[in-house]
């Protein structure tokens, strides 16, 4: 989200520079009595005196002016998962790759006896663990998975260390 | 932590999503007669805004050129801010007698990392020196190994480097960051 929060600035950003630049320039060019350089000003300016505020035009270009607005602040309010995850306060502030934390759980679930594969998904408070296993029988993997992923989460220092769930696939599974 | 420009773009990606929805909701509320079904059919451009444009024509146009040349000066700013490293090359060193000394910042930080990189469990580290001199901020990447003590790697990163760090450059006040990453061991591989 913090990329597409970039790229959006970005892209905004430079509408506001090559905007704000025209419309000096075209105030200085119909300064000059001459006509409009790049922007129709002069139709927009006809049309607004012409359209009322109840005219389809101007209603349809108020609900994308709200669209735009609600994904403006829907890119800033949408619940996203942290990209790092906070240590236990000290002197100086620390913190944890939340990637890094998925891939090393991964890793972690992967040595268990009995699993072939596992996908983890950290967010701020939990920690989702998909494992397969090519057991039929799966049913003592997930709590020695959830002891063994607890463990290794504990021993990381993490200020609000999530809590891990884990669900395990066999073979009947799938 | 927020790095680089990512608060100020969401302060103003804010303010400029309620600034659109604000305009946007009152054109409709307008032109669904919430201020009164006569204001409704007025035109967009009133005849007040044209006749007040239209009175002092001699002021607003100059004042509103420079507000769009301020506006597309904030807006370089803004643009310029997504790709700028705010990262210190160079430190002044105190010296007592006349001169002027300066220390690049790539040497101290390399330093740094290699003091970092022969703690236990320490794959690979780096440091950047961001921010402004007298208080830069130094900023730690440490890569430790699946099988290290992270919380004492942290504690040595703390009380050992970044305090020979600060010793080395004479800087009373050093604020820092660490960030750690979790990797494999060489030689091993996810199956």
């Amino acid at each position: 989200m913090r990329i597409a929060n970039r790229v959006v600035s970005a892209v905004l950003a430079l509408a506001v520079v090559v905007g704000g630049l025209l419309v000096a320039v075209e105030i200085v060019v119909a300064g000059f009595d001459r006509r409009p350089w790049v922007l129709p000003h002069d139709d927009w300016y006809d049309s607004a005196r012409r359209r009322a505020w109840a005219d389809a035009p101007p209603r349809w270009i108020f609900i994308g002016l709200i669209v735009a607005g609600l994904v403006l602040l829907f890119l800033q309010f949408a619940r996203r998962r942290p990209g790092a995850l906070a240590m236990t306060p000290g002197p100086v502030p620390a913190d944890i790759g939340r990637r890094s934390l998925e891939k090393a759980l991964v890793r972690e679930a992967t040595r268990v006896d009995g699993v072939a594969a596992a996908k983890v998904k950290v967010r701020e408070d939990t920690a989702d663990v998909v494992a397969t296993s090519n057991r039929r029988q799966t049913d003592d993997l997930g709590p020695r998975l959830t002891d063994v992923l607890d463990r290794r989460m504990g021993a990381l220092g993490l200020a609000r260390p999530p809590a891990v769930r884990v669900k395990v696939q066999g073979r009947s599974d799938r | 932590m927020r790095r680089g420009p990512d608060r100020l773009n969401s302060v103003v990606l804010t303010l400029l999503g309620l600034a659109l929805i604000g305009a946007g909701a009152y054109g409709l509320a307008r032109g669904f007669g919430a201020f009164e079904e006569r204001r409704a059919q007025d035109p967009v451009m009133s005849e007040e805004v044209r006749s007040f444009v239209a009175r002092n024509a001699n002021w607003f146009w100059p004042v509103a050129a420079v507000v769009s040349l301020l506006v597309a000066w904030l807006g370089l700013r803004w643009l310029l801010a997504q790709f700028s490293t705010p990262t210190v090359n160079r430190l002044p060193v105190r010296a007592d007698g006349p001169g002027h000394t300066e220390l690049l910042s790539s040497g101290a930080t390399t330093a740094l990392a290699r003091d970092i990189e022969e703690y236990q469990g320490v794959r690979s580290a780096h440091a950047r020196l961001v921010g402004d001199h007298p208080v830069p901020e130094v900023g730690v990447t440490v890569d430790v190994h699946d099988d290290a003590d992270v919380p004492e790697v942290r504690r040595r990163i703390e009380e050992h480097a970044l305090a020979r760090f600060r010793g080395a450059l004479e800087l009373s006040e050093l604020r820092s960051t660490v960030h750690v990453r979790l990797a494999e061991r060489a030689g091993r591989s996810v199956h």
